[in-house]
């Protein structure tokens, strides 16, 4: 079940009904929010339900026994124990082709075959966020930072809440436990936030993010050689806009469901395509997933505390990591690996600068170059993250430099003016998204179902015939 | 990165305060569920009549019925259309195919509807025959074809590109267009009318060939326009779904062009691929039925036992054959299914190599009187041929074990457009039958096929195919019989003769039914038996076999080998030059004939003349 589908709209209408007619009683909305929980993930497939369910179990037993071990040798056991369980499931559902793949090519080097067999194995969508949340629990209940869970109940509710399940954002034990465990509201907090967001996120899925994609985007790294220099590098950044709403969209539509049954998930994005620099993309580009990387790959490894040439190379692991946490594709690594070496360049001006007293801050030109730089940057790397394989991102470049093909071909208007727009919204969509909230709550209250369902029928106008899965759910 | 820190706490926008009391919340959401399934009425039942599971409940079928009715009563629904149109009007969909031409040099289609026939097919064959006098290549180099790619999911994505691309890798002078459109096919017209986009593309484009593939999003409830609902599963579905395939393919034929359906695989799903089958069932009668192609991926996506395969090997890289949905092709997937079925494309409608260095494979129809029907047969032709202004040779390679005019192309067809290159040699292989004995039965008309081969095929390959006169014929298994059979009668017309897996001893095969039916039981027809087996012939006219240059080869594991064996020995005790090769483990099988293929050809274009290509490469 996707969000923007008939059977998704039924399915939130009737768990949200039964939700709040439950209120007062708190176990029985969060059984009733668990089994939802399990409905909507087995809708994807009835086996993925019962690896969650496993996976939430197995972390919620070994946690408890971390607990219970803490200060000895065998909570450092348990927690090996735990992380490699997690990690053994990612590796098999999600690494196991690329290893095979790139052992094949290896061996075949060498004239021989690994003979390892292909095995079709299902992506279950959703495992890479919840296994990593998984890991969060059991890293911080092994430091003792986590917010404890106080009943498996909670836990596997923790793991398996349905508007974050399949693509985040990424909970920290302290972010949702708190609200799970307390007695939660009477009432339904901040409704006009609650339908601002739903009807942003389904605006940036089902109409601009769908409009990029069919109109170019789709086509255009499918098929490159069709199309003219110009439109190929007005489709990386088309790209690049087109990620950002599918993404932002499903956070905003998740944040927006959640809150509507009383609970707040974190931000996952603050307008990234306004960001001067890299570092400064990465803090406000799917922030609970960097935030993650950072707390568990980059400071374990060392973070900036060490000598530059390692805090170079720290940053380009966590990125390669990140690169990988994609999926089990080439193109995704190099995508990281772009990342990686962009930061730590970054990074090493940065340094330069300071060793030599720049320390001021950089005036508006500089500002801007830097803009236009990280922008292009991040969009010009996502080529390989949307090819299919590094040929195909190869043969992508070099029809960019096919300075003769098609050149008679203008580039589709609809497509240039949305592109625009999604990089503009990222200066001033604070203001007009505070504004639509507090224009929502001036609403009279019997007048508001009038609002949303004119809300509703703009978006049935204008949305695209086919809206495709949102991408983050392929990761 | 550079900066680590940790997550920023929830920003909070708007009123923290606000707080709404549940009722008025779910009153209002169900209000807005209300108006907003109204509006979209006809969206909600077209979502039902897709889906697995509901579109099989009667409940939910009539309370989308309903809900439509109402909306349609109210005037709900076509308030959302005139938003739907409204929104179209203001962003209009592009004109998003674009043709790909590589051969700048080549010149659009210049053969008008008027020109082709009634079955859709041009005069191309004939025009590129007339041309060939005495060399048709050069023509056959600016023959232009322009062919557009149509359908679903799978067609927008993998299975289409993989198909552009070898076409337009494979074969010079091809034009392409292709429009993929997910979540289509025929059963859908309210996503796309796909009849109604074929027939503005095929007005805009002209296509000679349109290579469609449908079916993947098809077995599910059709609403016909009427407001009818048709189940999948009934009668009445089918009868629909015939018509809305015979309707492209008239389309495309009313406009010159030739339809081309590809057959959906065997998926994961046990259930889904019975629905596939079937589907490849009504698409196979409808599309024949006006003349039109239908290909097959059943063996080649699958098992060959109709199963579901997971993993292919593609250029020696092995991966998953599917996406993860267990229903469209992977890139390696379609790489394979596509290579498959370019055999058949070549067959159907003359395709050139771009290597010059493959033979370019040319079907020929004739008025068969020997058969008293239409016969074809197919030849490929060296491109290089007539580099030097001299005809060519001809290997006749007769079709064995079922005989039919596709044996040997569809077995060897990159083989033989290889070694026919390399050897610059015609080899011509013409149709035998149901079992390739080549015999001229006495008392069935329609099995003359010696006649047919010597009086027709042979002169009509004279006529219209750049020959210098010399010939040589070779068969395997049964047609190994006929093809020295006929080079020993006629060894004025032959050169030279080989068989693989040769049976050459008709009496020893008395009881094989379809020599029985064609020439009389053994025992009373001994003396017409005799004269069409070869072993009987050499002992008859030796001077005639000596003419002869004879190759015979045979698997150790072949059931006929000792009578090869006996063969060998009695031509050798009478003198008659010739090479016996045994292959050991060789069975009578297809692997084995294709094995032999090489050396066969090789042995044929060596006596018949030089083999310039070979030579060239030797050097």
């Amino acid at each position: 079940m996707s969000f923007p589908t008939f059977a998704f709209a039924y399915f939130f209408l009737l768990t949200i009904t039964g939700y709040w007619l439950l209120q007062g009683r708190r176990t029985a909305q969060k059984v009733l929010l668990l089994g939802a929980s399990y409905v909507f993930y087995a809708g994807w497939d009835l086996t993925l339900f019962c690896l969650l369910a496993g996976v939430s179990y197995i972390d919620w037993v070994i946690s408890e026994a971390i607990v219970k071990a803490r200060g000895t040798p065998r909570a450092r056991r348990l927690l090996a124990l735990g992380i490699a369980c997690n990690l053994a499931l990612l590796c098999v559902f999600k690494l196991y082709d690329f290893f095979r793949e790139s052992l094949d090519t290896l061996t075949r080097l060498f004239g021989v075959s690994s003979h390892l067999p292909v095995l079709e194995i299902l992506l279950p969508v959703g495992l890479s966020f919840y296994t990593f949340q998984g890991l969060a629990y059991l890293i911080d209940t092994y430091r003792g930072t986590a917010y404890r869970a106080r009943s498996m109940l909670d836990f596997l509710l923790f793991m398996a809440f349905f508007p974050k399940l399949l693509a985040g954002p990424i909970c920290r034990s302290y972010q949702l436990l708190p609200q799970l465990t307390s007695d939660g509201p009477t009432e339904v907090p901040e409704l006009s936030r609650a339908v601002t967001l739903i009807v942003t996120g389904l605006f940036k899925k089902i109409v601009l993010a769908s409009l990029l994609a069919t109109r170019l985007v789709d086509d255009a790294f499918a098929t490159p050689s069709h199309y003219s220099p110009r439109e190929l590098v007005v489709a990386v950044y088309a790209y690049s806009v087109q990620i950002y709403f599918d993404f932002s969209g499903y956070t905003d539509m998740a944040r927006g469901l959640a809150l509507l049954l009383g609970f707040e998930l974190p931000e996952n994005f603050a307008y990234p395509y306004a960001a001067t620099d890299l570092g400064a993309y990465w803090r406000r580009w799917h922030m609970t997933f960097s935030s993650w990387l950072r707390e568990y790959i980059y400071f374990p490894l060392g973070g900036s505390r060490v000598a530059p040439l390692r805090v170079y190379f720290n940053l380009f692991v966590t990125f390669l990591v990140c690169g990988i946490w994609h999926g089990s594709r080439w193109t995704f690594v190099l995508w990281g690996g772009i990342h990686g070496v962009g930061l730590a360049v970054h990074r090493a001006y940065r340094d330069v600068r300071r060793r030599y007293g720049f320390t001021g801050k950089p005036g508006p030109l500089f500002l801007c170059f830097g803009w236009a730089a990280t922008l292009s940057f991040c969009a010009f790397a996502r080529i390989p993250f949307k090819a299919p394989e590094i040929e195909t991102a190869g043969e992508f470049v070099r029809a960019m430099f096919a300075a003769d093909a098609h050149s008679d071909r203008s580039v589709d208007l609809v497509v240039v003016v949305v592109t625009v727009l999604g990089v503009v919204l990222n200066f001033v969509g604070r203001p007009i998204f505070e504004a639509v909230v507090q224009a929502h709550a001036r609403v009279p209250t019997y007048w508001r179902p009038v609002a949303w369902v004119a809300a509703g029928a703009l978006l049935f106008a204008l949305k695209t015939q086919d809206v495709a899965p949102y991408i983050y759910f392929g990761f | 990165m550079s900066a680590p820190h940790s997550v920023p706490p929830p920003k909070v926008l708007g009123d923290p305060t606000e707080q709404t009391p549940p009722r008025q919340l779910l009153g209002g959401l169900w209000i807005v569920w209300l108006v907003l399934s109204l509006l979209a009425a006809n969206d909600l039942r077209a979502w039902v009549l897709a889906d697995e599971w509901l579109g099989t409940q009667p409940w939910a079928l009539a309370a989308v019925q309903a809900s439509a009715h109402v909306a349609h009563a109210a005037g709900l629904s076509s308030i959302g259309e005139g938003l739907r149109h409204w929104s179209e009007h203001w962003l209009p969909t592009p004109s998003r195919p674009r043709p790909t031409q590589d051969t700048p040099e080549s010149t659009p289609s210049d053969t008008s509807p008027e020109e082709r026939d009634s079955h859709g097919r041009d005069d191309t064959d004939e025009a590129l025959a007339a041309a060939a006098l005495p060399n048709p290549v050069p023509f056959a180099r600016s023959l232009h074809r322009r062919i557009l790619l149509v359908g679903a999911s799978s067609m927008q994505f993998y299975l289409g590109s993989e198909l552009e691309h070898e076409l337009q890798v494979s074969y010079s002078g091809v034009e392409l267009m292709r429009v993929g459109k997910v979540s289509t096919g025929l059963a859908r017209p309210d996503v796309l009318d796909w009849p109604q986009q074929l027939e503005r593309l095929v007005g805009e484009f002209h296509p000679d060939i349109v290579i469609g593939n449908f079916g993947g999003n098809d077995a599910q409830n059709m609403l016909l326009p009427d407001g009818r609902v048709l189940s999948y599963g009934t009668l009445g579905w089918d009868e629909e779904y015939r018509k809305r395939v015979e309707r492209i393919t008239v389309t495309v034929q009313k406009a010159g062009g030739q339809m081309v359906l590809i057959g959906m695989p065997p998926m994961r799903s046990p259930s889904f691929s019975l629905k596939m089958q079937h589907l490849n069932d009504l698409t196979i009668d409808a599309v024949t039925k006006h003349h039109g192609l239908y290909l097959s991926t059943w063996d080649l996506a699958g098992n060959g036992r109709g199963h579901y395969v997971k993993a292919v090997t593609v250029d020696g890289v092995r991966g998953l054959a599917r996406l993860a949905d267990g229903q469209h092709y992977s890139r390696l997937g379609a790489r394979q299914v596509v290579r498959g079925l370019l055999p058949s494309l070549e067959h159907a409608f003359t395709l050139v190599p771009r290597d010059e260095d493959q033979a370019l494979y040319l079907s020929r129809e004739i008025a068969s009187i020997a058969l008293g029907r239409e016969v074809s047969y197919g030849a490929y032709i060296p491109q290089r041929a007539g580099a030097r202004g001299e005809g060519l040779p001809v290997l006749f390679l007769l079709n064995g074990s079922d005989g039919g005019v596709d044996g040997w192309p569809s077995h060897a067809h990159r083989a033989l457009q290889q070694l026919a290159g390399l050897h610059n040699i015609l080899v011509v292989t013409p149709e035998g039958g149901e079992n390739g004995w080549y015999v001229d039965s006495p008392q069935l008309p329609a099995e003359r096929y010696a006649s047919h081969l010597l009086n027709e095929v042979l002169l009509d390959c004279d006529v219209w195919l750049p020959t210098n006169g010399r010939r040589g014929i070779a068969g395997q298994a049964t047609a190994s019989h006929g093809a020295l059979a006929i080079a020993l009668k006629n060894p004025d017309l032959f050169r030279s003769a080989s068989g693989m897996s040769a049976l050459l001893d008709l009496p020893a095969a008395r009881e094989e039914l379809a020599l029985v039916r064609a020439l009389g039981p053994f025992a009373e027809h001994t003396a017409l038996w005799n004269a069409w087996s070869p072993r009987q012939l050499i002992t008859r006219d030796v001077a005639a076999a000596k003419r002869l240059a004879l190759l015979i080869s045979v698997g150790t594991d072949d059931p006929w080998v000792q009578t090869a064996r006996t063969l060998d020995t009695e031509l050798s005790k009478l003198g008659v030059t010739h090479v016996f090769r045994e292959q050991a483990g060789g069975r009578n099988d297809w692997a084995q004939w294709i094995t032999q293929l090489t050396e066969h050809v090789a042995f044929h274009a060596q006596v018949l003349g030089e083999t310039p290509g070979l030579a060239a490469r030797k050097q």
